[in-house]
C-alpha cells in the first residue's frame, strides 16, 4: 500500500498546554484523492490541516509526504499549498500579483511567470479583474483568486480550509462542482476541511469523520452514510433515529433485538454481535415507511404513533412522529405527487415501518 | 441608534475645542501685530516675519532642529519597529520583562530625569556634547513611541497573510519585508511623524544633552521667552503651527480617502 | 515555528535591546553613582567614585550626604509633596474636562468624528512650548483675560493669574488634555451602543445608564489617561517655570535650578533618584497594565 499512500500521518498528536487538539491520529491519503476532514467545531480537523501545511508541529508522531519525513521541513519548503478560510489575499497587491507571488518565490523567468499567471486567471475566470486589488472584489471573486494563487505552483497537495463557508447557497453549489472539475483536470490531491457534511459527501472520494481529536471513521461517502462505524458518525451525518436495545435471538437469516423505549422488536441483518449484547439500532428517516394503515406484519420493525409536526421541504416532507412513550422519531417521505397521496396531517395516527435491511446495528 | 447630540454634548465639544484653540489663535493673530505688544492690537503688519528672516540665531537653531529631527526620527523608526515586532510576536524570552519596562517607562518618565541621566552619562564617557548627543537622546525616547504604535497595529494584524506567503515559498524574513511591512506601513509612517514631532518639540532633554554651537529651536524660543515676550516668537510659532496643521490635514485627507475607497467610511 | 540558530529574528530584538540598555538603563546607574559623590569646583563637577593615587586603587569615596540634605531641607520635600499634589489635582481636572469632550466626540455622527479627532490631535502635534507660551499672553496682568474683564467692568484692578499655582493648573490641563481625550475617545468610540440601548430598553434613565454602564466600561481608558497625565506631570518643568511663581514649588523646577544654577550635580542626581523612586510604583503599574491590555487584545 505504500506506493499509493501519498501522505502518511503516523500517530500524530498535538497538545496545546493541557488541551489535546489532535489525539493519536493515523491516516493515509492517496494520490489524486479528494479527501475530506469532516467534523464539528473543535474536533481538531483544522489543527491537523495546519500540521500538514507546517504551521504547527506535532507534539508526537510524524507526517510523511511522498516518502519524505516533514518533521524538519518548514512551510516554505513543503510541496504543499493552502487555501485559507479567510482567503488571506495580500491587500497591497493586485489580483495578478497575488497569483504570481508563488512563482516569483521560485525565481522563474518573467515570461514564464506571466504565461502561467494568465492561464490561472483564465482557469478561475478572473482575467478581467487582474488589475484589481482585493478590497475591490466580492467574496466569491476573492475566493477564486485565493484558489488560483494556491494552484499556480502545481503543488502535489492542495489544502483547503473551509473553502465554501463564506458563500451563499447557490454559489456554494456552483463552486463545489468547479472545485471537483479543477481537481480532476489538474490531478492534484485535495485535502479539505469542512464542518458541512453535504459538502463533504458531494465532493469527496473519501471522508475522515473526526470528533474530539480522534478519527471516528475513514470511508467513502456512501459507506459513511449507510454503514457508519459508530453512533457519533451516524448522528453527525444526516438525520438518524437511534434506539437502544438488547440482542435476543440470532440465526442465519436475521437477528432480533428488543428495544424498551420505544417498546418494539427489531429484526436486522445478521452481524457479529452476540446474543444478550447491548446494542444500538440506527434508522435513517428516508428508510422508514409512514402510512395510516398498518403493514402486513406489525409484530416487528413497526411503531405506532401520532404526527406531532411536519417539516415541509418542497421535495420531501419530514414527519415528526410522537410515540406513546413521548419520544419523537423522524420519518421522511418524498412528495411524489403534487398533492399528498395519503394526505397526512397533524395529529393523524400513523404506522412507521421499515425493512430488515434498513436497520443498522451499532455497538456504540 | 439615536445619534443626536444633546445640548450638554454640543457645549462640551464647543467649549472644549475653544479652550484648546483660542490660545493658538491669539498667538497667530498677534504675530501680525503692528506694535511690539502681544496683547494690544495696533494694526496689521508682517514686519515680524521679516525680522524673523533676519534673525540668524533663530534660523540657525531651526536648521539644527531640522537635522536632529530627521536623523533621530528615521533611526528611531527603525529601532522602534524592531522593538514593536519583538513585543508583539516573540512570546516569552529571557529578559522580556525588562525589555517591556524599558519600552514603556520612557513614555511617562519626566524629561528632567531622562535628560539629566543622559547628560551625566555623556560626561562620564567624555563624549563631546552637541547635535550628535541630542540626536542620540531623541532616538532613545522616540523609539519607544514607535514601538508602542507598531505593536498596537500588529495586535490586530491578520497573520494568515503571512502564513499564506510562507506557504507559497517565501521564507520568514522575506515575508516580513514583502508582506508585513507594506501592510503596516501607515503605522510605521505615523510612528515616524510622531518621532519627528517629539524631536522638534523637545526642550528639556535637548537643554541637558546639548553642547556649544548646538542650539535647537525650542531652546532658542525658551531663552527669548524668559527675556520677554516679543511678536517674533509669535511669528515663529505661527509658522510652526501652520506647517504642522498642513501636515496633519494632508495626512487626515489621505486617510479619509483610503478608508472611503475601502468602503469603510459610512 | 520551527527552530533556527541565531536568526534575523534574534537580531530584531538585540538592536533595540542594546540601545535601550546603553542609553536608557545605564544612565540611571550613573545618576546613582553621582548621587553619592560630592560637589567639586572642576570639570566634571563631582568627585570620583573610585579614588586612585598614582595609578594605585585607594578606596571608594561615597557619601549619602546629598540624601540627608534632601530629607532635612524643607525646600526639597516640600517640592516633592507639592509636585504630587499639583499633578494629582491636575489629573482630576483633566479627566473632568476631557471625559465630556471624548464622550461627545464618540457620540457624534461618523463623518464628523474623524474631523473632530484631527482637531484634537492638531494641538498635540504643535509645539508644547509654544502653547504654554501662548498662555502667558492670556494670563498676565496686561493680558487678554484681564483686558476683557476690566473692559466690561467686572473688576477694577487686574487679577493676578500669571505666576501662580492657578496658572500652573491651567497650563498642565491645557497641555495634557489630548493625552486624556485620546484613550477615552478610543474606548468610548468602540463601545457597543447596544449595551446602552439594552439598559434604556430595560427602563434605565440616561444618567443612570451613564453611571452603571458607560462609566464602568470605560474604566480601563480612564486609568490609562490618568497615568499618561499624572506621571509626567509630577516631574514637569516647562509649565511651572514659565507659568508658575517663585512660591510655586515643583520638583522639576527645583532639580533644574540645582543643576544649572547651583551646578551641584551630585545633589541634583540625588534629587532625581528620589523622584525616580517615588515614580517607580506608578510607572510599573502603568507598564504592567499596558502589557495586560495588549496581551488581552492580541
Amino acid at each position: 500500500m505504500t506506493d499509493r499512500a501519498f501522505v502518511r500521518i503516523e500517530q500524530v498528536s498535538k497538545k496545546f498546554g493541557a488541551i489535546t487538539a489532535v489525539d493519536n491520529v493515523s491516516l493515509t491519503i492517496e494520490k489524486g484523492e479528494f479527501f475530506s476532514l469532516l467534523g464539528p467545531s473543535g474536533c481538531g480537523k483544522t489543527t491537523l490541516l495546519r500540521m500538514l501545511a507546517g504551521f504547527e508541529t506535532p507534539t508526537s508522531g510524524r507526517i510523511i509526504i511522498e516518502g519524505e519525513d516533514m518533521s524538519e521541513v518548514p512551510p516554505h519548503h513543503r510541496p504543499v499549498n493552502m487555501m485559507f478560510q479567510s482567503y488571506a489575499l495580500f491587500p497591497h497587491m493586485t489580483v495578478r500579483q497575488n497569483i504570481a507571488f508563488g512563482l516569483k518565490q521560485d525565481k522563474h523567468p518573467r515570461a514564464e511567470i506571466n504565461r502561467v499567471t494568465d492561464e490561472m486567471l483564465q482557469l478561475v475566470k478572473m482575467s478581467d479583474y487582474a488589475k484589481r486589488k482585493p478590497d475591490q472584489l466580492s467574496g466569491g471573486q476573492m475566493q477564486r483568486v485565493a484558489l488560483a494563487r494556491a494552484l499556480v505552483k502545481r503543488p502535489k497537495i492542495l489544502l483547503l480550509d473551509e473553502p465554501l463557508g463564506a458563500l451563499d447557497k447557490k454559489l456554494r453549489e456552483e463552486t463545489q462542482f468547479e472545485l471537483v472539475n479543477i481537481q480532476e483536470e489538474l490531478g492534484i490531491t485535495f485535502v479539505i476541511v469542512t464542518h458541512d457534511q453535504e459538502e463533504a459527501m458531494t465532493m469527496s472520494t473519501r471522508i475522515a469523520v473526526m470528533d474530539q481529536g480522534r478519527i471516528e471513521q475513514v470511508a467513502g461517502p456512501s459507506e459513511v452514510y449507510e454503514t457508519p462505524a459508530s453512533r457519533k458518525v451516524a448522528e453527525f451525518i444526516g438525520d438518524v433515529n437511534i434506539f437502544a436495545g438488547r440482542v435476543e435471538e440470532k440465526n442465519a437469516e436475521f437477528l432480533s433485538a428488543r428495544c424498551h423505549s420505544p417498546g418494539c422488536t427489531i429484526h436486522a441483518n445478521p452481524s457479529d454481535v452476540q446474543v444478550g449484547e447491548d446494542i444500538y439500532v440506527a434508522l435513517r428517516p428516508e428508510k422508514l415507511t409512514i402510512a395510516k394503515t398498518p403493514p402486513a406484519d406489525s409484530s416487528r420493525n413497526c411503531l405506532h404513533g401520532e404526527i406531532w409536526d411536519i417539516g415541509y421541504l418542497g421535495k420531501m416532507s419530514i414527519y415528526h412522529v410522537k410515540l406513546p412513550d413521548g419520544r419523537i422519531i423522524l420519518a421522511a417521505a418524498q412528495n411524489r405527487q403534487r398533492r399528498n397521496e395519503q394526505e397526512l396531517t397533524w395529529e393523524d395516527k400513523v404506522y412507521v415501518s421499515w425493512s430488515q435491511n434498513a436497520a443498522l446495528v451499532l455497538r456504540d | 441608534m439615536n445619534r443626536h447630540l444633546s445640548f450638554f454634548n454640543w457645549s462640551s465639544i464647543l467649549l472644549g475645542f475653544a479652550f484648546l484653540y483660542v490660545p493658538i489663535l491669539l498667538l497667530v493673530i498677534f504675530s501680525f501685530n503692528e506694535s511690539r505688544l502681544v496683547t494690544v492690537w495696533a494694526g496689521f503688519s508682517t514686519k515680524w516675519y521679516g525680522s524673523l528672516m533676519q534673525n540668524q540665531g533663530i534660523l540657525d537653531a531651526a536648521w539644527v532642529t531640522l537635522k536632529v529631527g530627521l536623523v533621530s526620527s528615521t533611526v528611531a523608526t527603525m529601532l522602534g519597529t524592531m522593538a514593536g515586532v519583538a513585543m508583539s510576536r516573540y512570546g516569552a524570552f529571557r529578559g522580556r520583562t525588562l525589555f517591556n519596562g524599558m519600552i514603556y517607562a520612557p513614555l511617562v518618565m519626566p524629561e528632567v530625569i531622562t535628560g539629566l541621566s543622559l547628560l551625566l552619562m555623556f560626561v562620564a564617557l567624555s563624549v563631546d556634547r552637541g547635535a550628535g548627543t541630542i540626536t542620540l537622546a531623541h532616538i532613545t525616547f522616540s523609539m519607544c513611541y514607535v514601538a508602542v504604535v507598531v505593536q498596537s497595529r500588529l495586535s490586530n494584524f491578520d497573520r494568515s497573510i503571512e502564513e499564506a506567503a510562507m506557504d507559497l515559498g517565501c521564507p520568514p524574513t522575506k515575508t516580513f519585508f514583502q508582506i508585513t511591512l507594506p501592510v503596516i506601513f501607515p503605522a510605521v509612517a505615523a510612528g515616524w511623524l510622531l518621532s519627528f514631532t517629539l524631536s522638534l518639540d523637545d526642550l528639556v532633554i535637548a537643554s541637558f544633552t546639548s553642547g556649544p554651537g548646538a542650539t535647537t529651536l525650542p531652546m532658542k524660543i525658551y531663552s527669548q521667552v524668559r527675556l520677554g515676550v516679543t511678536p517674533e516668537i509669535n511669528a515663529v510659532s505661527t509658522i510652526l503651527v501652520g506647517l504642522v496643521a498642513v501636515g496633519v490635514i494632508i495626512a487626515s485627507l489621505v486617510n479619509k480617502r483610503h478608508l472611503a475607497r475601502q468602503g469603510k467610511l459610512v | 515555528m520551527l527552530r533556527r540558530t541565531l536568526s534575523s529574528r534574534d537580531l530584531a530584538i538585540i538592536a533595540p535591546y542594546l540601545w535601550l540598555l546603553l542609553f536608557f538603563l545605564a544612565p540611571f546607574l550613573i545618576v546613582l553613582k553621582i548621587s553619592v559623590a560630592e560637589i567639586r569646583i572642576a570639570m566634571p563637577p563631582y568627585t570620583a567614585l573610585l579614588q586612585f593615587a598614582d595609578g594605585a586603587f585607594e578606596g571608594i569615596h561615597a557619601s549619602i550626604e546629598n540624601y540627608l540634605l534632601l530629607i532635612e531641607d524643607s525646600l526639597y520635600w516640600k517640592s516633592y509633596l507639592s509636585s504630587l499634589k499639583i499633578a494629582a489635582i491636575s489629573t482630576v481636572l483633566t479627566l473632568l474636562l476631557g471625559y465630556p469632550i471624548a464622550y461627545a466626540m464618540a457620540r457624534a455622527p461618523a463623518t464628523w468624528r474623524l474631523t473632530l479627532l484631527m482637531l484634537v490631535i492638531l494641538p498635540f502635534w504643535t509645539s508644547f512650548l509654544i502653547r504654554v507660551y501662548a498662555w502667558i499672553a492670556i494670563l498676565k496682568n496686561e493680558g487678554f483675560i484681564n483686558h476683557f474683564l476690566l473692559w466690561i467692568g467686572v473688576i477694577e484692578r487686574p487679577l493676578v493669574m500669571l505666576h501662580t499655582d492657578f496658572a500652573v493648573y491651567v497650563g498642565i490641563v491645557y497641555s495634557y488634555l489630548p493625552f486624556m481625550i485620546l484613550p477615552l475617545y478610543a474606548n468610548l468610540e468602540k463601545m457597543d451602543p447596544s449595551l446602552r440601548e439594552a439598559a434604556a430598553d430595560l427602563g434605565c434613565r440616561p444618567m443612570k445608564v451613564f453611571w452603571t454602564i458607560t462609566l464602568p466600561l470605560s474604566r480601563a481608558a480612564i486609568i490609562a489617561g490618568c497615568f499618561l497625565v499624572f506621571i509626567p506631570a509630577v516631574g514637569e518643568f516647562v509649565i511651572p517655570d514659565l507659568l508658575g511663581g517663585s512660591s510655586n514649588l515643583m520638583i522639576g523646577k527645583t532639580l533644574w535650578a540645582e543643576f544649572f544654577n547651583n551646578r551641584d550635580w551630585p545633589l541634583a542626581s540625588a534629587a532625581a533618584v528620589i523622584l525616580l523612586l517615588i515614580l517607580v510604583p506608578p510607572i510599573m503599574l502603568f507598564q504592567r497594565y499596558q502589557s495586560r491590555q495588549t496581551w488581552r487584545v492580541g
